[in-house]
């Protein structure tokens, strides 16, 4: 049985082949850009006002990304009879952040705020353009295009500082959300783990709030569903860190076939 | 008909690998399978005032490929002596299609991935579509068997006026003999190119507990077959409709979904043939010609 475990934790994170054009070489960058999180006085570790602020802005609903119109798969999966109520909505997003959407978005942040922080602006482009080459379908792709390019915009206009501009021009087209919201978080010395936990809590709560919306499931329902996958959020972060550009992987091969049939389905509230 | 020396070759194949632990017959292909067979096929084909041929030609290990005498231009049919593959096995294919040059690749039959006693079985296939060129990548499922171990991967470079036909399908176990795939170990990675360009990038993984897995609705519904298509063309995303129309009359869970020059379909159901009946349907309206004659077999 625990070689069985072995294999299947050696499944889960294959040795990386050499001379893979996928790969980042780039491991966590060093110093003070990517340490914010230390321990105070009274022994319990906190994030500083400095990485919290910005963080709360930028991934709040009121930030003009326009995240309130996407429902990543999720109004298919309400029209389907696949998510009905509380219980079923929450495995449903479970299986989105762990098995899919999640983990790469959190890959794929960390890796853009890393090559940032190292000044790899390469490497930058090379995570913009396979995080966009992995969107599966046409809503998805609007989904994570669109969502990116307003943000990186937003944050431009309204939180600029030299390092963003500098690395907004080598994103001059579309821009994958993660990789936008990992590329500012490095420009203001934010810590790649820190901004992919909020950023996966932030997703969990924007889907939330469309299965309030798309299903029989109460405000308090959906907030015990936000509460209970916010540790699943943050192990995803801790986990993504020591992943690169080539652990990339689905398993949610449904929720994408879905995906392709939302755009023929006859009413829609979401654009995905 | 194509040669018969094909036909009696995948008999002998499909007969020495129904069960790789049985012994009699099978122990034979068995051992064999143990020295980790490997095989590779490269190949360019070229265009001349109208008709392709292959002007490069290689086989190795367990790989062959042949030409079956065919209507409708080149068609390549490849084949893996070896009975299927497990543990170590290594296969490739390497497929460049010249300027304005067309080929079809397809199988005679379905590949067979056994059970793993630790490593895992990479098939890796390569393929090329230059200026002008056709390319249709058509192989027939591959079965996975319980505690199968399987690493494979696509990777494509199309010209930005060249096609690309892509189907490859997957099952879970032989449904009509009652097995199923507990545990298994699957990645299936694609990368396809445009003028240099990434625009299709997927990585499915399957591992550990399979049938867990499958069972949940975001990843199979409980179905054990499954398949991908994709369309990279100039014409990908003017093909949707016909594709969706042509999908509807099928009897599997499809979605099918196009943008910046290519279309995407995946599919589920329950049994393979039900994936052929919906590749029968869909594949004919993107080549402009009929399937292969290996298909209709």
């Amino acid at each position: 049985m625990s070689e069985l475990r072995r294999l299947q934790n050696e499944m889960r994170h294959p040795p990386a082949c050499p001379g893979d054009p996928c790969q980042t070489t780039e491991r966590r960058a060093s110093g003070s850009l990517d340490a914010p999180d230390k321990p105070g006085h009274d022994g319990v570790r906190r994030t500083d006002a400095a990485t919290l602020l910005p963080l709360l802005a930028w991934l709040s609903p009121a930030f003009p990304v326009g995240g309130y119109a996407y429902s990543h798969g999720l109004e298919q999966a309400v029209e389907d009879g696949d998510v009905m109520d509380p219980a079923s909505l929450e495995v449903w997003l479970e299986e989105a952040l762990a098995l899919g959407l999640g983990r790469n978005d959190a890959i794929l942040l960390q890796a853009a705020q890393r090559a940032v922080a190292a000044g790899d602006l390469a490497t930058l482009r090379e995570a913009n353009e396979l995080a966009l080459a992995f969107a599966p379908t046409r809503e998805l792709h609007l989904e994570t295009a669109q969502q990116g390019r307003s943000f990186l915009d937003a944050v431009l206009a309204a939180w600029p500082n030299d390092a963003l501009r500098t690395t907004a021009s080598e994103l001059p087209g579309e821009v994958a959300y993660p990789v936008a919201v990992g590329a500012a978080a490095a420009a203001h010395g934010i810590a790649g783990e820190t901004a992919a936990a909020a950023y996966l809590a932030a997703l969990t709560q924007a889907l939330v709030s469309a299965g309030v919306r798309l299903a029989p499931v109460g405000q308090t329902a959906g907030a015990r569903i936000v509460a209970r996958l916010a540790p699943l959020a943050q192990r995803l972060a801790v986990e993504a860190a020591s992943l690169t550009l080539d652990d990339l992987a689905s398993s949610t091969f449904r929720l994408d076939l879905g995906s392709a049939r939302h755009e023929t389905q006859y009413t829609r509230l979401f654009r995905s | 008909m194509y040669g018969s020396a094909l036909r009696s070759e995948e008999f002998a194949t499909a007969q020495a690998s129904s069960d790789p632990t049985r012994p009699g017959p099978g122990a034979d292909a068995g051992a064999r399978r143990r020295q980790r067979s490997e095989g590779a096929i490269v190949l360019r084909v070229e265009a001349s005032r109208g008709v392709s041929r292959a002007v490069r030609v290689a086989e190795s290990g367990a790989s062959r490929l042949r030409f079956p005498r065919g209507q409708h231009g080149l068609d390549g049919a490849m084949l893996n002596v070896a009975g299927g593959l497990a543990c170590g096995d290594r296969m490739s294919v390497e497929a460049e299609v010249g300027p304005h040059a067309a080929l079809t690749l397809s199988t005679p039959g379905a590949e067979r991935i056994y059970r793993s006693d630790g490593a895992t079985t990479q098939v890796a296939t390569r393929l090329a579509v230059e200026a002008g060129g056709a390319l249709a990548w058509l192989p027939q499922e591959t079965i996975l068997f319980d505690r199968a171990r399987l690493a494979r991967r696509l990777d494509a470079e199309v010209a930005p006026d060249g096609r690309l036909l892509a189907w490859e399908a997957l099952m879970f176990g032989r449904a009509a003999r009652g097995e199923t795939v507990q545990v298994g170990d699957l990645e299936d990675r694609w990368r396809v190119r445009r003028g240099g360009r990434l625009i299709f990038a997927e990585t499915l993984r399957l591992n550990g507990q399979i049938r867990d897995l499958m069972a949940k609705r975001t990843v199979a519904g409980g179905r054990a077959c499954l398949a991908t298509l994709l369309y990279v063309a100039p014409d990908a995303e003017a093909k949707v409709d016909d594709v969706r129309r042509a999908l509807d009359g099928c009897d599997v869970e499809a979605g099918a979904s196009a943008w910046n020059g290519l279309l995407v379909v995946r599919l589920l159901a329950c049994l393979a043939e039900r994936l052929r009946d919906a590749a029968r349907a869909v594949l004919p309206l993107l080549m402009g010609r009929p399937l292969p004659r290996v298909w209709s077999c």
